[in-house]
């Protein structure tokens, strides 16, 4: 609470929590009221805005607000999603690789050396073969990759943080395995992970927005950011402002989560991972 | 340095072999049925069957793992199940698609990502160089797709200097029309995955900045920028090169959205399309040859990076 108290204050910190505030409150309100219902093809295409259509229609006639307001909760959704299922891999991973026994740190140092080559968009895109796409299967794919790459950092975190000296002195005292980890190891690798989590969030909106305009994420009927960009990319010379706001939207969040995770950072006063190749998931 | 080849290529067969493994295992066990998942929900049952005997299914997984590997050994990747058509004819042929692609971007990353990382770290207490330093942010923030439509919208609708779409139906038989089609693709990855790199360079300068060598170059009376220039940008450029195995792996896969974005027919659109077909075969081959690549690079780098690193050389010999 004290750290969060301390990026509010700043005017960064504040803009990024406000803007991930409005977009987690517009996805909870659109499931329940939308202005208009966003899969409705009313005929009206290319509407410009109005009192019924705060942003017009596009070119099958549907409302392009209710689309973009439908639209935050898939982002908002996969970046929850993804960020819970890549910190619980990653974690697993950084304490099998970094505090196990000697064959399994290494097994799974080799491990994560090769799955985190396999790059992510292929991933997703393998997933989706096989299984068909949907938004459960983005937050696989993207929960697995991105959890890689934590487990990477976070790994080095532990590897660092168990030859510092308190915890070798710990060691002498005679504390437990348990008691070691949990109240020294986990807390002073804490705010790394918490930021790395922030950044992963961000980068998984946009990694959505990628693979639903591919149309290997959200399914035709959802309406999603990266879908609508597919959806009015053919007619960007001639209405170039129904292109600019998913962008906009997209730009926007993944903004907010990169600065809420540098603002954490600084108010957290932890340094960048030890392993600085490995800063931004993919 | 034998030692460490003989690791590292032993690293890399082990990854390989890996990848491989999982690849073959994800499109294969996890989905239950193959033949199905191909043949769609249209197919009889008589037309399942014969797909499966058709693509060997019935023979126990161990064998398919070992005959595929074992082509893919020999260079032949199998045929596609939709068109019939040779793989690796036809990977050869998107490749002079998306292999000028990869490297057109890897120019603009290094063009941009490198003077201005230096710039801004050279410059990090004036608000220039904190401004390059924020909008670097900003635009890691932007979507690949979205970036590209707005540099549609400048550089071929409004100004009209670019064609906005596809590539030439002759290929590379007019090299000109070529290269102007993937400029602005190859514009839109490079800056997009250059802010990337740029934050690289621009720790790395820093760090340089304030390290023991360069400021005992700055108190012999050499000035500050001659400093950095001959004793911290040496070691930023190691930083950079151990970087650039992961850097081309993301442009790769950065041509994989790109190319569909501006109807390019690369790789990308190839394995879009042959996913929306359930072209398992294709896809499986398709996906082991780009992460062979992948691979391939990252080791590359590994070794080029210990030659050329004298820090690790020494290491080796002790």
């Amino acid at each position: 609470m004290k750290t969060l108290r301390r990026v509010v204050r700043r005017p960064v910190g504040a803009f990024a929590i406000a803007v991930l505030a409005l977009v987690a409150l517009v996805s909870i309100v659109s499931l329940f009221w939308l202005p208009q219902n966003p899969n409705y093809a009313s005929g009206n295409v290319w509407l410009p805005p109005s009192a019924d259509h705060w942003l017009g229609t596009d070119g099958s006639g549907r409302d392009i607000a209710s689309r973009l307001i439908a639209g935050s909760r898939v982002s908002f959704g996969v970046a929850l999603g993804t960020g819970a299922l890549a910190s619980v891999i990653g974690f697993l991973l950084a304490l099998l690789g970094g505090l196990g026994k000697r064959p399994v740190r290494e097994v799974v140092a080799v491990g994560i050396d090769v799955l985190v080559a396999f790059p992510t968009t292929l991933l997703a895109i393998m997933l989706t073969a096989v299984f068909g796409s949907g938004i459960p299967i983005v937050i696989a794919a993207l929960g697995i990759a991105f959890g890689v790459s934590m487990g990477r950092v976070m790994r080095a975190e532990f590897r660092q943080v168990q030859g510092a000296d308190f915890v070798v002195a710990a060691q002498v005292a005679g504390l437990s395995r348990t008691r070691i980890l949990f109240r020294h190891l986990i807390p002073s690798v804490l705010p790394v992970y918490i930021v790395q989590v922030t950044w992963t969030m961000g980068t998984a909106v946009l990694a959505e927005a990628s693979l639903s305009y591919l149309g290997f994420g959200a399914p035709k009927d959802v309406p999603s950011w990266g879908g609508m960009l597919a959806s009015t990319q053919r007619f960007v010379s001639i209405y170039p402002e129904t292109v600019l706001w998913p962008g906009l939207a997209i730009t926007i969040t993944v903004l907010a989560f990169f600065l809420f995770g540098d603002q954490l950072r600084d108010a957290l006063d932890t340094r960048d991972p030890v392993d600085e190749t490995a800063e931004v998931p993919r | 340095m034998t030692r460490f080849l003989l690791g590292r290529t032993g690293l890399l067969a082990l990854a390989w072999l890996l990848a491989s493994v999982l690849i073959f295992a994800t499109l294969r066990i996890l989905p239950g049925d193959v033949a199905q998942v191909i043949g769609g929900t249209q197919a009889s049952p008589a037309q399942i069957a014969d797909l499966r005997e058709a693509l060997g299914l019935n023979r126990p997984l161990l064998t398919q793992y070992f005959e595929w590997i074992g082509g893919v050994l020999r260079f032949d990747l199998g045929a596609s199940v939709v068109t019939g058509t040779e793989i690796s004819a036809e990977l050869a042929e998107k490749a002079e698609v998306t292999i000028p692609l990869t490297v057109m971007s890897l120019a603009v990353v290094l063009l941009v990502a490198i003077p201005l990382g230096v710039f801004a770290a050279y410059r990090n207490d004036s608000p220039v160089g904190q401004l390059v330093a924020a909008s670097s942010v900003l635009a890691s923030a932007i979507p690949v797709v979205w970036a590209g439509l707005l540099g549609t919208l400048l550089l071929s609708s409004w100004l009209g200097w670019l064609p906005s779409q596809g590539f030439p139906r002759d290929g590379w038989e007019e090299p000109l029309q070529a290269i102007r089609s993937l400029v602005l693709p190859a514009l839109t990855i490079g800056l997009i995955e250059g802010a990337i790199l740029f934050r690289l360079v621009r720790s790395a300068t820093l760090r340089a900045l304030d390290a023991d060598h360069v400021r005992t170059a700055m108190s012999q009376g050499n000035s500050r920028l001659r400093a950095l220039l001959t004793q911290g940008l040496p070691g930023v450029g190691l930083s950079i090169i151990s970087m650039l195995g992961l850097q081309a792996a993301a442009l790769l896969v950065g041509a994989v959205v790109v190319e569909q974005l501006f109807s390019l027919p690369g790789l990308g659109t190839m394995l879009v399309s042959d996913v929306g077909e359930r072209d398992l075969p294709k896809v499986q081959s398709t996906l082991l040859v780009l992460t062979s690549v992948i691979l391939v690079m990252g080791a590359l780098v590994d070794v080029i990076h210990r030659i050329i690193d004298p820090r690790l050389r020494a290491e080796g010999e002790e």
